[in-house]
């Protein structure tokens, strides 16, 4: 399969963006029916992105605008690109590493974050940047803990090889640990303490507006289909070896993921910056080390 | 009851979001539009001058006076209803529709002044009310001096000292 393939069609923007959008209204409509309300349509989030699209922004001091612009679109592109290295169809284009370079690429976006608050100059900015840049390192070490047991495990770094050949206990153990990393990463609740929209208005996104916000938005959405396709691509060893079935595969597992974390967001209250970073550090990275250390010794 | 039973019955119980034109029904003594009994109103323009959001105007011409209102603007604090000496104004206890344009539930009202008995002319006139208000009974004789222009009423009023003096003189 062609890498441009996997840039522009699946799993890149012909399939992630339509799918990001899905999980961002799913989520949306789950979390109003679990508090009795009706949820927007399935096409809002749509709706959204054409509306700040066509938005004119703020305008900045020359000096900023240029990263406004760039920090949002290299976000993006990076989330997408994280997308092609996902072990999800048999042919996929693997490489050796493409583990480390997932990683490298599913990072960016929250380093884009955390420079767009601090260049904010706003105080709401700045703290939603410094909680963002904490709970980062804060998820990151049972994230990457997980990652390198599987890798361990299965024998080497590439992800359709994880994806085939990892033991089933340290593939559960360790997978139960990249989920628990979820909801930190797409910044939703109990956890969503970067992006507390009460006490610090969006945080490190309060000053973005326009088609900077929208482009932002369709960066969450993609990111939304990145990291519950990693889980989603890792959890299965089976590949029934037609393209299609794989994908329908992968996009329904996808979607179930977004409603485990959803109904779990909808049960529980935002935690203090303190709690979410010592319960990764606590349980996350436990979970992660007992992942490593199945690995080590079955 | 655990969050996760608060979520089910949730669910269960379904959407509770009400749609158009579905609506809750108002509370007792709501305040909604203010409301003009035109019969009673004596043009002394109170509403207006309470009125905090300048929803409520009173214009006057010689021989008539406009009363109009803009739901639109009106904060319905109900300021008006309570400064109106006449108790012409009231408040809806329903919602008010729903409407599209800023200007779409404006009224106003126009009424000519009642003219005097004797010259003819347009005045302010004190109705029942203002008369129950500031006599504590109102004799024949009020009645029919209230029913003239204060012109008029100044000139029966000279008219009857006059008399008065004369009837006096003549006693003497």
């Amino acid at each position: 399969m062609p890498s441009w393939f996997a840039l522009l069609i699946f799993p890149g923007f012909l399939y992630a963006v339509p799918m990001g959008w899905l999980m961002l209204w799913l989520e949306r409509k789950i979390l109003a029916r679990l508090q009795s309300r009706i949820g927007p349509p399935f096409y809002q989030p749509f709706f959204d992105f054409i509306k700040l699209m066509t938005k004119e922004p703020l305008r900045r001091a020359s000096g900023e605008d240029i990263f406004y612009l760039l920090l949002p679109l290299l976000a993006l592109g990076a989330t997408v690109g994280s997308l092609t290295l996902l072990p999800i169809l048999p042919s996929s284009a693997s490489a050796v590493g493409d583990l480390v370079l997932f990683v490298a690429l599913v990072e960016v976006a929250p380093i884009c974050l955390v420079l767009l608050g601090f260049l904010s100059r706003s105080i709401f900015g700045q703290v939603g940047a410094i909680r963002e840049a904490t709970l980062t390192i804060a998820t990151n070490l049972p994230f990457i803990t997980a990652l390198i047991a599987l890798a361990y495990a299965s024998g080497s770094l590439r992800l359709m090889e994880i994806a085939s050949n990892a033991p089933l206990a340290t593939r559960a153990i360790a997978l139960l640990a990249l989920l628990f990393c979820l909801p930190i990463k797409l910044r939703l609740n109990p956890f969503s303490v970067a992006n507390a929209e009460q006490e610090i208005y969006q945080g490190a996104l309060t000053e973005l507006d326009g088609w900077r916000l929208g482009l932002w938005e369709l960066t969450h959405a993609v990111e939304w289909v990145a990291l519950s396709g990693l889980i989603a691509s890792l959890a299965v060893p089976w590949r029934s070896g037609q393209a299609i079935l794989d994908a329908i595969l992968f996009a329904l597992l996808s979607l179930v993921l977004v409603v485990v974390l959803t109904v779990i967001a909808g049960a529980t209250a935002r935690l203090k910056l303190l709690q979410a970073s010592r319960f990764y550090w606590r349980w996350g990275f436990g979970l992660a080390l007992l992942a490593l250390v199945v690995s080590l010794f079955l | 009851m655990s969050i996760w039973e608060i979520l089910a019955e949730n669910l269960r119980q379904g959407v509770v979001t009400l749609r158009y034109p579905q609506r809750v029904p108002p509370p007792a003594r709501y305040r909604g539009l203010v409301q003009i009994e035109l019969e009673d109103c004596v043009g002394c323009a109170s509403c207006a001058y309470v009125c905090v959001s300048a929803a409520i105007h009173v214009t006057e011409e010689r021989e008539t006076f406009c009363w109009s209102y803009d739901p639109a603007k009106c904060t319905f604090c109900g300021r008006c209803v309570d400064a109106c000496p006449t108790s012409a104004l009231q408040m809806q206890a329903e919602c008010p529709p729903i409407y599209h344009c800023a200007g779409a539930l404006a009224v106003t009202y126009t009424r000519a002044y009642p003219r005097c008995e004797g010259c003819g002319k347009p005045f302010k006139v004190a109705t029942q009310i203002l008369r129950q208000r500031a006599y504590t009974e109102v004799s024949g004789e009020v009645e029919t001096l209230l029913r003239l222009c204060p012109v008029c009423r100044q000139k029966e009023a000279i008219k009857s000292m006059v008399e008065a003096r004369r009837i006096k003189e003549a006693t003497r």
